[in-house]
């Protein structure tokens, strides 16, 4: 055994540097333990501009100093913070800059509460704290679209049961699907994209966002940040949809309503066409019923102006004036007629004398008439006759021939001598 | 896109509320009658729009895709 010289120097003792010594511990502990799992509670957590987080493991009697590097901090679903009970996994490591001894963490566990509830919960406290869960901020949907998109997965049961839902209850509706995947990696990023996609391209009228029931993990896209705000970014209002009634994702909180089944939504967008058809008719039907007390209100604003003496007077004069138009009307009549009696007597007496005049009268009495028979001419006197010149001699009764004996003209009038009873006088003869 | 297509469809809505107002209007006691005539055969036309409308409409079901460019294309899709 070396003894220590006077001033307490070992001689022969091998000397470190520093870094020599830190060095030597951090491959000490690295070695020595390897892969260590700590259960503490986290206290002083903090996160470095850098992205990683520092923070102090505890418990009643010691703490441990803990780093998570940005890389692993951005595969943990929540953040570390005051006051959780966790299993940190990782290696223990000194850093030399500062010999500080500590757990370079890896994987951090929550105790108690699983790390998705924990990261749901830190979500939902962070939206909350910025206000996008107000209701004020709520839009309202339209009572009724014409347009409605459906951002979810084209195949599967959900989307199927709000176009059956959709149609059957509202069929002037025009359903876009906007195909993404609902889980997985690569879900959060096609359903942000989505959601912006359709408010660029002013798509829709209402946007559904959501998937059928799944386990927690299946839903997790629901459960994204950046989901999240692009749902509150939307323009266009947004019903959210996920999974079963019991199952609320942050996206059902910062929707502008929530629907507890894709096809609840699909129920809650649009009407029922026979409810609308109904209401059409009571549109309708109050229409006609305003319509009619309208005009009822004008007939008895009518009815009583007529009844005043301003309308009653004019009335009254009215009727005595069509009296007495019936009455200059009978009179009128009355001459008409006296007039056509006496016209018709007028032309009775008229009508005898003529008849009296008539040829058939003047051979009646007895005069003849006589007829050339070879020219058909009218003999009136003796001179147009020469002998042996047949004759048809017009009588009251009837005709007869006759033929020229001798002319005999001694009145400077010539006058025929007929063979015949009758002399032709050369008298008046009418003609017909 | 497909925008223009759905603007040619009666805005049902829009209709509703014009229906709405020509109610309103009817029912106010100072409405002439011309006018009130003239609100009911307007309203009674509306609502035979939508009516016609409601008996014939059958849903359009469509996949919209975002192209390349950003722009939006909508297929026929089949609903089953």
């Amino acid at each position: 055994m070396v003894q220590p010289d006077l001033f307490g120097s070992t001689p022969g003792a091998r000397v470190y540097t520093v870094t020599q010594i830190n060095d030597r511990v951090r491959r000490l502990l690295d070695s020595t333990f390897g892969d260590v799992c700590v259960e503490g509670e986290v206290s002083n957590a903090r996160r470095h501009a850098s992205g990683h987080w520092y923070f102090t493991l505890k418990d009643a009697q010691s703490q441990l100093a803990a780093v998570l590097f940005r890389g692993d901090a951005r595969a943990l679903a929540f953040d570390p913070e005051n006051g959780l009970h966790v299993r940190a996994t990782g290696r223990l490591d000194l850093y030399p800059p500062q010999g500080k001894f500590q757990l370079q963490v890896r994987r951090l566990q929550p105790v108690g509460h699983g790390a998705l509830e924990l990261a749901f919960r830190q979500l939902k406290e962070k939206l909350l704290r910025e206000g996008l869960f107000d209701p004020a901020r709520k839009r309202s949907l339209p009572r009724v679209p014409n347009r409605v998109a459906l951002v979810t997965s084209a195949t599967g049961a959900a989307v199927r049961d709000m176009i059956t839902t959709l149609s059957e209850r509202w069929p002037p509706i025009t359903i876009r699907v906007v195909p993404v995947s609902v889980q997985g990696d690569a879900a959060p990023a096609e359903i942000v994209r989505a959601l912006q996609f359709v408010n660029r391209v002013d798509a829709a009228d209402v946007i559904v966002v959501g998937r059928g029931g799944g386990s927690l993990e299946d839903l997790w896209a629901f459960n994204d940040e950046g989901v999240a705000r692009a749902i509150a970014a939307s323009r266009i209002p947004v019903v959210s949809a996920v999974g079963h009634e019991v199952d609320t994702t942050i996206a059902d909180y910062v929707a502008d309503v929530r629907a507890p089944t894709p096809t609840a939504a699909a129920a809650l967008v649009v009407p029922q066409r026979e409810e609308v058809q109904a209401g059409l008719s009571e549109v309708l039907d109050r229409m006609a019923r305003g319509l009619r007390r309208r005009c009822d209100v004008e007939r008895h604003r009518l009815e009583s102006r007529l009844g005043s003496y301003g309308f009653r007077r004019p009335r009254l004069l009215l009727q005595e004036h069509a009296q007495s138009l019936d009455t200059q009307r009978e009179r009128m009549l009355r001459a008409l007629r006296a007039r056509i009696d006496e016209a018709r007597t007028q032309l009775r007496a008229s009508r005898a004398q003529l008849r009296s005049l008539s040829p058939r009268g003047v051979l009646k009495r007895g005069y003849v008439y006589c007829i050339d028979m070879e020219s058909g001419a009218m003999v009136t006197r003796a001179q147009q006759t020469r002998s042996s010149q047949p004759l048809r001699l017009h009588f009251a009764d009837g005709t007869a021939a006759a033929r020229v004996e001798e002319s005999w003209t001694p009145y400077g009038e010539p006058e025929t001598k007929q063979e015949e009873h009758g002399q032709s006088k050369s008298g008046r003869e009418a003609r017909l | 896109m497909g925008k223009a297509k759905a603007d040619e469809k009666l805005d049902f809505e829009a209709s509703m509320q014009k229906l709405d107002r020509i109610v309103q209007e009817l029912e106010t006691p100072q409405v002439p009658l011309e006018r009130a005539i003239e609100l009911f055969e307007e309203g009674l036309k509306l609502g035979e729009e939508c009516s016609t409308l409601l008996e014939k409409a059958q849903a359009r079901v469509e996949k919209l895709l975002e192209r390349a460019d950003g722009s939006a294309e909508a297929r026929p899709m089949d609903p089953s």
